[in-house]
């Protein structure tokens, strides 16, 4: 079977920008499940969506002001911290006699760290379920990460999600310019005692840098090439980018090491030769953004590869498909140039959402 | 007969009963004597205001919003239609998958049982990065799923109040002409939605 989630040990490099530190401090937020529709007093308040270009369009990561985190001077947290052992509040009820076959949740717990591996205080975590036995996807508030990146996810008995058999997580620092991060968790196994599950490893949130050349907006149906400070050149047509927040003019990407420490997906993404965060997460309406690609791996001219995407929010690989959150799943295919210089995508792939992207040879 | 109808989903469909904010409309609820008269509860003059709550049974209070295109919006201007029967309220936020794909099947019910009297309204409450949805979110969102049906932006979280708001999405059930409540599912049990909207507007379960 599967693992959803592997964790590395191997250090790595993730090629990236600065963290997304601000000076912030206070205490930790033990969990968020109380929080309600309409309640964002605690969303950090990182740029909005009429910034008049790139830089305008998100916080200086390394503002105090930002809002994006508090991890300056933090100790690198790729192992557990404390706070992730510490009790949780409220009960942990034993499990349901119904629930002999599935895994049985009442809480999860975990920690948000940056690609340096610093805890971010202020970050998001929300997890969507999907419960057994009828395979009903329900999704849950955000929880809150404390100064110590730790956050707490209550399974609220409501709905019956307690008793499920598949549960991914989205973490992410609303308006900061990191990519947000999809991971599948595997669940405890139908006779786990403890109804409380600890990740085995961080969410790593991985900054992205803003397009190098972003054309005007101008005619959102018209395309043009957007480049990333990477070499990687998309083909957007904003008319067909759905994304909330900056959009387009927030348009940031960031190649990272697909070896690179923290990577809750690691196990997936172990054979690719290329691997890439956007920002903001978004989905793309129709045909994929055709790609360019740096030949990072030295592949042949003419060579094949399989492109792979990330499952987000709402990633569409057709009418018909989507994409699971936290899954990797084939989305085209790509063509080694002529000169062997980048990875260009197949007529009809490419791009078809926002959230992470790579490529292995075929 | 209606009654009786719904007696027997809510018999068969036992699994999805919750205490409290949440539930289903069934024997072990207390059923208000009007509910599966609904066509003769008379002229619809006043919006209900007795037996106002939050549970299966009660009245649901009047609210206000402004939909996708700016224009006000109440539940009352539902109450007022003497066309409507029953109304579907599921509230959607942007960070919420199972939100998304909840999405066609509120337009096919729409397309489908709309004409006989349901109203389907989706209350958008939050963006993906969980600030307080607005207008532009919520056109953002019956655009971005093709929405025919009534979208609003729910900016105070109205909704939130009848149900575990740690759970989303929230599928209501109202009897248009009392306004009481018939069922609050957090998540979207289409079978059994279905099966409640055919006891009362008729058709195929």
């Amino acid at each position: 079977m599967r693992r959803a989630w592997r964790w590395m040990v191997v250090a790595g490099l993730v090629v990236g920008g600065a963290g997304c530190d601000d000076g912030g401090g206070g205490e930790a937020v033990a969990q968020d499940a109380e929080s309600g529709p309409g309640d964002a007093a605690d969303v950090p308040d990182g740029g909005g969506p009429d910034g008049g270009g790139p830089d305008a369009a998100r916080p200086d990561a390394g503002d105090p002001g930002g809002g994006c985190g508090a991890s300056v001077g933090a100790e690198a947290a790729w192992t557990a911290p404390p706070g992730l052992a510490a009790p949780v509040d409220g009960e942990t009820p034993p499990r349901d006699a119904a629930c002999a076959a599935d895994a049985w949740l009442t809480h999860l717990r975990g920690w948000i760290v940056d690609q340096d591996g610093r805890p971010i205080e202020g970050a998001k975590a929300q997890a969507c379920v999907r419960r057994a036995p009828d395979e009903q996807l329900n999704c849950l508030s955000p929880a809150d990460t404390g100064a110590d990146g730790v956050f707490t996810i209550a399974v609220p008995e409501a709905g019956g999600n307690r008793c499920m058999r598949r549960l991914a997580v989205r973490t992410l620092a609303p308006g900061c310019g990191s990519a947000t991060l999809y991971c599948r968790v595997d669940v405890p196994a139908p006779d786990a005692v403890d109804s409380v599950l600890r990740a085995p490893g961080p969410f790593t949130l991985v900054d992205t840098a803003p397009a190098t050349e972003l054309p005007p907006e101008g005619d959102p149906e018209a395309t043009r090439t957007v480049v990333f400070a990477d070499g990687l050149e998309l083909d957007v047509t904003p008319g067909r980018l759905y994304a909330e927040g900056e959009g387009y003019v927030g348009l940031g990407a960031a190649a990272v090491a697909p070896d690179a420490q923290g990577l809750c997906f690691a196990a997936d993404v172990a054979d690719f030769s290329a691997l890439y965060a956007f920002y903001p997460e978004g989905d793309v309406e129709g045909a994929p953004f055709p790609v360019r690609l740096p030949n990072t791996a030295g592949l042949p001219a003419g060579a094949a590869v399989e492109f792979l995407t990330l499952g987000g929010l709402d990633c569409t690989l057709d009418a018909e498909h989507r994409i699971e959150e936290g899954e990797w799943a084939v989305s085209g295919t790509g063509t080694v140039s002529a000169d062997g210089s980048q990875v260009v995508s197949d007529a009809g792939s490419g791009v078809p959402c926002l959230t992470w992207f790579g490529y292995r040879p075929l | 007969m209606r009654g009786a109808s719904l007696l027997l989903v809510g018999l068969a469909l036992g699994g999805c009963l919750e205490e409290g904010h949440g539930g289903f409309l069934d024997a072990g609820a207390a059923a208000p004597a009007d509910l599966g008269t609904a066509d003769a509860a008379g002229p619809r003059a006043v919006y209900p205001t007795a037996g106002l709550g939050t549970g299966v049974g009660d009245v649901l209070a009047d609210a206000e919003f402004l939909d996708a295109d700016g224009q006000p919006f109440a539940l009352r201007d539902v109450f007022f239609d003497e066309a409507e029967r029953v109304m579907l309220v599921s509230t959607a936020a942007g960070w919420c998958a199972a939100c998304i794909e909840e999405q066609p099947k509120l337009n096919a019910l729409h397309a489908e049982y709309g004409e006989r009297g349901l109203f389907v309204l989706v209350a958008f409450f939050e963006d993906s990065s969980f600030a307080a949805a607005d207008v532009r979110d919520a056109a953002r969102w019956r655009d971005r799923h093709d929405l025919a049906l009534r979208v609003v932006a729910d900016t105070e979280g109205a909704f939130g109040a009848y149900y575990d708001t740690a759970l989303a999405p929230m599928t209501m059930l109202v009897e248009v002409p009392t306004m009481r409540i018939l069922s609050i599912q957090t998540g979207f049990d289409e079978a059994m939605v279905r099966a409640v909207i055919a006891s009362r507007l008729g058709g195929d379960r």
